[in-house]
């Protein structure tokens, strides 16, 4: 049996708490070690692929322990496609980060490390509990992310998040909760098996209570007003770290625990929910980014509408609307990790409202041409990577014959091409008194705006073959 | 039984209209707690009915074929669901001790009208 599916959960841990020795060592060496378990992790979970690929799924048992005593992780193709995700956004975080954050460094990575620690483990997971137990680990270590500047309105925005989690935890626990007094198990597979055969009012008290906790969760409108203050106070890396990662969590959070519950008689009338939710979101999340004047926060914003894109996709209740939910989840955070690494990188001397950012691009311009380039991929011009998820959802949308929804989705792209296109334009303005001399930035910081742009850039070279897999992954979630 | 639940989802609204209803800060993080508790209740009671004994299959004397036994898998759902309820709160107060550093006031609309 391989080890590989319990390393990947404690090797991340392993590392937080190896983080405070490593202060007593130089700092180039603890630079380079931290690089490395970056790339450890995604190491790991590449190493996975070959035997998901041959069997299908693996299922490690915790300490030896079978079923229906033991903890159980599995990993299918699903799993596998979001921890992969989550390990290359995390490590392009830790990567920006080094040189990012320049105070009390080791805490942070303790943190950072523990939110991988907690997301890998809820992505491996086949227990609903450890879900949400580890759901709750990557949220709790994120809080103090937020507040990491230690401004009183980033630790305002950390407070106010904290909050509306852990309410939606609460929602989430009473729904487990109900779950396994109805069918008397834990595990994830045992537990949608269990519950189509349960009481309907169960059924719904259950559904209802998982809608309204990961509606929370992933910031679907009516519930999204801790996320543009959240992800728009911390510090560039966090943000890219809340918007690429923790909000993609939370959508396989969606898959794996409302629709496979909701499996059977009620997944229309959920699927209908989460369909106008999440064009209610499209709408309501492009259009409030066009007002802002903060470039983090209008970033923040536009998170909102492409988890709203993500969710329409899931709504359609079709393989082909769930891939591109799935594509437009890896592309975005590719996208979105990118457009607040180059902001942040803009913006870090002398903040992120307009008139800061005012003619910043002449002085780092590797950065403005990241900004470039993840803007016109959020907008989705075709040759970049964000076109693809938007474009697969908004066909699919229509075989449905769901016309304002569809009609949606290019309303959204239209107001997203004016809002970052004054972004790019600001950042282009005349300079500001100072004078334009050039900036050196990290070799690092450089080196994740290769990555990020290269996100961008690959699915789209790649697109039938990418979309094969991901098409294989999302008839998966259907079974 | 069903009174049971009752008091759990009456305990549940209550923390939640605290929650949203109440402008002090420290009221807020009472009100998580009550919801917290409710939700502890809440394992407790599906864990067992009355009549259950505690599930302790060794050295019980009195123990009948027939007896039904109380559920330690959701026992121990409660206590870790008690620790990710005390690092909710010691976060949050953090939280709190640090707004009050800064405005002197754990009064929401007091700090808002200061940021303006």
């Amino acid at each position: 049996m391989t080890h590989l599916p319990v390393l990947a959960v404690i090797a991340p841990l392993f590392y937080a708490f190896l983080m405070p020795l490593l202060e007593y060592i130089p700092i180039r060496v603890r630079r380079t070690g931290t690089v490395l378990f970056a790339a450890g992790q995604i190491v790991l979970v590449l190493l996975m692929i070959p035997q998901v690929v041959a069997e299908g799924v693996i299922e490690y048992h915790v300490g030896g322990w079978v079923p229906p005593i033991g903890i159980v992780l599995v990993v299918d193709g699903f799993s596998l496609l979001f921890a992969l995700l989550a390990a290359v956004g995390i490590g392009m975080v830790i990567l920006y980060s080094l040189d990012y954050v320049d105070r009390r460094e080791y805490r942070y990575f303790v943190l950072l490390f523990l939110v991988q620690t907690g997301v890998t483990g809820m992505l491996l997971t086949g227990d609903m509990f450890n879900l949400y137990v580890f759901f709750e680990l990557a949220s709790m270590a994120s809080f103090p992310l937020i507040a990491f500047a230690g401004s009183r309105i980033a630790v305002e925005a950390a407070l106010r998040y904290l909050v509306y989690s852990t309410i939606a935890a609460a929602f989430i626990l009473l729904a487990i909760g109900l779950v396994y007094g109805a069918t008397g198990t834990l595990n994830l597979r045992q537990a949608a098996v269990g519950l189509a055969s349960a009481d309907a009012l169960v059924r719904s008290m259950v559904l209802g209570l998982l809608l309204t906790g990961l509606a929370i969760k992933v910031a679907l409108v009516p519930f999204h007003v801790w996320l543009p203050v959240a992800h728009s106070t911390a510090p560039a890396p966090v943000s890219a770290l809340l918007s690429g990662v923790m909000l993609k969590i939370a959508v396989y959070a969606i898959v794996r625990l409302l629709l496979a519950f909701g499996h059977g008689v009620q997944l229309a009338r959920l699927e209908f929910v989460l369909l106008n939710l999440g064009t209610l979101a499209i709408v309501v999340g492009h259009w409030l980014a066009l007002g802002q004047s903060n470039f983090k926060k209008t970033l923040a914003w536009s998170s909102i509408a492409h988890v709203g894109i993500i969710v329409t996709g899931m709504g359609l209740g079709t393989v082909q609307g769930m891939a591109g939910a799935l594509f437009h989840s890896i592309n975005h955070m590719f996208m979105k990790s990118l457009a607040f690494f180059a902001v942040g990188r803009l913006g870090r001397d002398r903040g992120f409202e307009m008139a800061d950012m005012k003619g910043t691009g002449w002085r780092t311009p590797l950065a403005a041409a990241a900004l470039i380039a993840s803007a016109l991929s959020l907008t989705g011009l075709p040759p970049l990577a964000g076109f693809i998820g938007k474009w697969e959802i908004t066909v699919e949308t229509l075989r449905e014959r769901h016309f304002v929804h569809a009609a949606a989705i290019p309303f959204g792209t239209l107001l997203s091409a004016i809002y970052l296109g004054r972004m790019v334009r600001v950042v282009f303005g005349e300079a500001a008194p100072g004078g334009a001399s050039r900036e050196p930035g990290g070799l690092l910081t450089g080196l994740v705006f290769v990555m990020g742009t290269a996100g961008c850039l690959v699915p789209f070279v790649l697109w039938d073959s990418m979309w094969s897999v991901v098409l294989h992954v999302a008839s998966l979630v259907f079974v | 039984m069903a009174f049971d639940y009752g008091i759990v989802t009456a305990l549940f609204c209550l923390g939640l209209y605290c929650v949203m209803t109440n402008p002090n800060l420290i009221k807020i993080v009472i009100g998580i707690n009550i919801i917290e508790s409710a939700l502890v209740l809440f394992l407790v009671r599906l864990a067992a009915s009355p009549g259950d004994r505690a599930p302790i299959h060794r050295g019980d004397p009195g123990m009948q074929p027939a007896d039904t036994f109380a559920d330690p898998i959701l026992h121990a759902l409660t206590l870790t669901q008690i620790v990710i309820n005390a690092a909710v709160t010691a976060i949050m107060l953090g939280f709190v001790i640090r707004l009050y550093q800064s405005y002197r006031t754990v009064d929401l609309n007091e700090i808002r009208r200061m940021k303006h």
